[in-house]
């Protein structure tokens, strides 16, 4: 059977869901599910929480509903939602780590394209490499940076900067030819 | 620092943005699907049971102050005499009835779920006049002194009264609470 709402856009749908149409919310559920399960997947790895933590979100989203203001747009509520219960979930089971799966990047085309293998390039020092992957990849403030390198702040930014501008000049050479 | 946790926050929602490709299995969706479908439309005997459950909850407390046909929990007859002498016997018995259901209804208008109250809404006189026969029963079997001309100033009064009260405070809680 064809879902009479599926033409509509989010925010039409959220009125007639906060009037309880059950069909509204089928359609929002069908057009969100894969972000908000892929997204968990990047960061979790036991598939028992990604589901426990899936549901919750959908549990959320379904019982603040009335919250959503049509100011802004669903998606951003659906990701609040789907942050705090991810915190929550990462919290409440002592996960250590929140990972980001490789396979997951790269099985990606659209991330593939951008994507930048720090190993490879050999213009880079052992340090500046660390430095750049400590910064962008694992999201590290300078501070963190020169305890994990046991270096000074002003250095690990040297190093960063450094880095960045080696990465620049290849990728600038590389466009140009 | 405050600009790095933005910039995290930034990329974050980008990331989200562009997670797409893994699909969770049926079953989680079947069940997040039922659970919904279930939540928005509640069967009328969990409703009704819920509405009951608040009625008898607040009408126990309102006997503290405000007796029904002499049943009283504290011998406390003030707010009963005053509207006794100020309105008579038949108004004062649709007051006590309005005081009595009233309150639950009150109650009930912001307790329960918006799906709930809903169904109420679809069915409300036929909810109000089974909750007040089913206290009007109480009472009886409570052994109230329930006189039939009194009782049905006291039906008209706790129906209608449940009714406006419910009415009203729906209202209330959607437009002013918006929930």
């Amino acid at each position: 059977m064809v879902n009479p709402f599926s033409h509509l856009e989010d925010d039409k749908l959220m009125e007639l869901y906060k009037k309880g149409e059950n069909m509204a919310f089928e359609v929002i559920y069908l057009r969100h599910k894969n972000r908000v399960y892929s997204y968990l997947h990047k960061r979790l790895t036991d598939p028992a929480l990604i589901e426990d933590t899936f549901q919750s979100i959908f549990t959320k989203f379904h019982n603040s509903k009335h919250l959503y203001s049509s100011k802004y747009p669903l998606i951003k509520w659906v990701y609040i939602i789907c942050r705090s219960e991810l915190i929550d979930a990462v919290k409440n089971n002592k996960v250590s780590s929140v990972e980001l799966k490789e396979e997951h990047i790269i099985l990606n085309p659209k991330e593939d394209e951008g994507y930048i293998n720090l190993d490879s390039e050999k213009s880079l020092s052992i340090k500046e490499r660390e430095a750049l992957k400590l910064r962008y990849f694992s999201d590290e403030d300078f501070a963190e940076i020169s305890k994990k390198l046991n270096t000074s702040e002003t250095n690990s930014r040297k190093l960063v900067s450094r880095g960045l501008k080696k990465l620049r000049t290849k990728f600038l050479r590389k466009a140009n030819d | 620092m405050i600009n790095h946790n933005k910039r995290k926050d930034n990329r974050d929602f980008l990331d989200f943005m562009n997670s797409e490709g893994i699909n969770p299995p049926g079953e989680l969706n079947n069940k997040i699907l039922d659970y919904v479908k279930n939540d928005l439309n509640p069967s009328h005997k969990i409703v009704f049971g819920k509405l009951l459950a608040v009625q008898i909850f607040i009408g126990f407390f309102t006997l503290i102050f405000c007796p029904q046909f002499n049943l009283s929990l504290t011998n406390n007859y003030e707010l009963f005499h005053y509207f006794h002498h100020k309105f008579g016997e038949s108004i004062c018995m649709a007051i006590c009835g309005s005081i009595f259901v009233g309150s639950g209804a009150l109650l009930a208008a912001y307790m329960l779920k918006d799906s709930e109250i809903r169904k109420i809404e679809g069915s409300r006189f036929l909810y109000y006049f089974s909750i007040v026969s089913i206290a009007l029963t109480v009472f009886l079997l409570f052994g109230a002194d329930v006189y039939l001309n009194l009782a049905m100033f006291w039906f008209i009064g706790a129906y209608v009264g449940g009714l406006i009260v419910f009415e009203v405070n729906r209202v209330i809680r959607r437009e002013v609470f918006n929930y």
